[in-house]
């Protein structure tokens, strides 16, 4: 799904858009009431349509500018797998002789439905409460590490967070394939195409630890 | 009154994308130039309203329709008022020299903000004031 509203500029072809959309709607109306109908359903279908994905599928790649300072930034997104041992032992070793500043982004997970017809504070509660035992195991560990709650789509979460974290590096944290929805999604590739920075994926697995 | 109203706005859309298009290319004079015009477009916008609730010759409790035509009008004057609010914040941080080609959010998102209100300015109108 595109965001209509990701920056200024999308959102001033917006403005432009509804405006002649409008005048469109007004003018059919103006010929036959019934037409106007016609032509404000066909609109409003077509701009959905654009929404979900359009002929293009894919937006254009965002250039990351990064501050020039002497620490390495890392921006890792994890949900269910920010307690993974994996993830964890990667971060240790990429917090080993860098001086580094590490951002955890934990998503809430909402449904759909209940995203439309709730709010999400459970989910923000299931998530911060991932987030603090998460950040507490790596603070043990040595690796300074801070975190925030983001948006439910992953995607989404990353771009917020890399409007005040302009990272050198992602980590994206998931389930394996089969059990992931987030690379059912091909959030990975589409953070890759999206991004001009590297981003490594890693992939905890947390039904084989519980099963060993 | 309304049509010029529906101008003012359209208008203030084009002016606060230029105040933001101009920071990005580091332009400080074409951002604090584009935020002021939009604030004034703004306040515009929300005088023309006020004027034309004096004028309009029906109040509230007059029916479906003139309740309809406050709470539209006058939900989307108070998300006007916001966005205004906003453009306030952004223009005084502009004038003490704040924001950068990198770093703008500051007069991106409430950009972002105006253009939402906007959109919905036109849906209003176009349902209250045409339709």
């Amino acid at each position: 799904m595109k965001n209509p509203l990701r920056d200024e500029a999308s959102a001033f072809q917006v403005v432009l858009l509804t405006l002649g959309g409008a005048v469109l709607v007004v003018l059919a109306a103006w010929i036959n009431t019934w037409l106007g109908l016609a032509v404000f359903i066909v609109l409003v279908c077509a701009a959905l349509w654009a929404i979900r994905g359009g002929l293009i599928q894919r937006p254009p790649q965002t250039h990351v500018v990064r501050d020039e300072g002497p620490s390495r930034r890392i921006l890792v997104i994890a949900n269910e797998t920010v307690g993974g041992d994996e993830l964890r032992t990667l971060l240790e070793r990429k917090a080993e002789g860098v001086a580094e500043e590490m951002l955890l982004v934990c998503p809430a997970l909402n449904s759909r439905v209940r995203t439309w017809t709730s709010d999400e504070d459970p989910a923000r509660a299931e998530a911060q409460s991932r987030l603090d035992a998460s950040l507490a195991r790596l603070g043990e560990a040595g690796v300074s590490v801070r975190g925030e709650i983001g948006d439910g789509d992953p995607l989404q979460a990353l771009e917020d967070a890399l409007r005040e974290f302009p990272a050198d590096e992602i980590v994206v944290s998931t389930h394996p394939p089969g059990r992931s929805h987030w690379l059912e999604q091909g959030v990975v590739e589409q953070a890759r195409h999206r991004y001009d920075v590297p981003i490594t994926h890693v992939v905890v697995d947390l039904e084989a630890r519980q099963t060993a | 009154m309304a049509a010029v109203n529906t101008a003012i706005l359209v208008t203030s859309s084009f002016t606060i994308h230029w105040a933001t298009q101009s920071i990005k290319r580091n332009d400080r004079n074409g951002l604090r130039a584009g935020l002021v015009c939009t604030i004034l477009l703004g306040t515009a916008f929300l005088g023309t309203q006020l004027v034309e609730y004096a004028h309009v010759g029906f109040n509230t409790s007059d029916g479906a329709f003139a309740s309809v035509f406050f709470g539209l009008t006058g939900l989307h004057g108070a998300h006007v008022a916001v966005g205004l609010s906003l453009l306030t914040i952004s223009a005084v941080r502009s004038f003490k020299g704040h924001f950068s080609a990198e770093h703008h959010h500051g007069v991106e998102i409430p950009g972002i903000y105006w253009h939402f209100v906007d959109v919905m300015w036109i849906i209003v109108f176009f349902a209250v004031y045409v339709l």
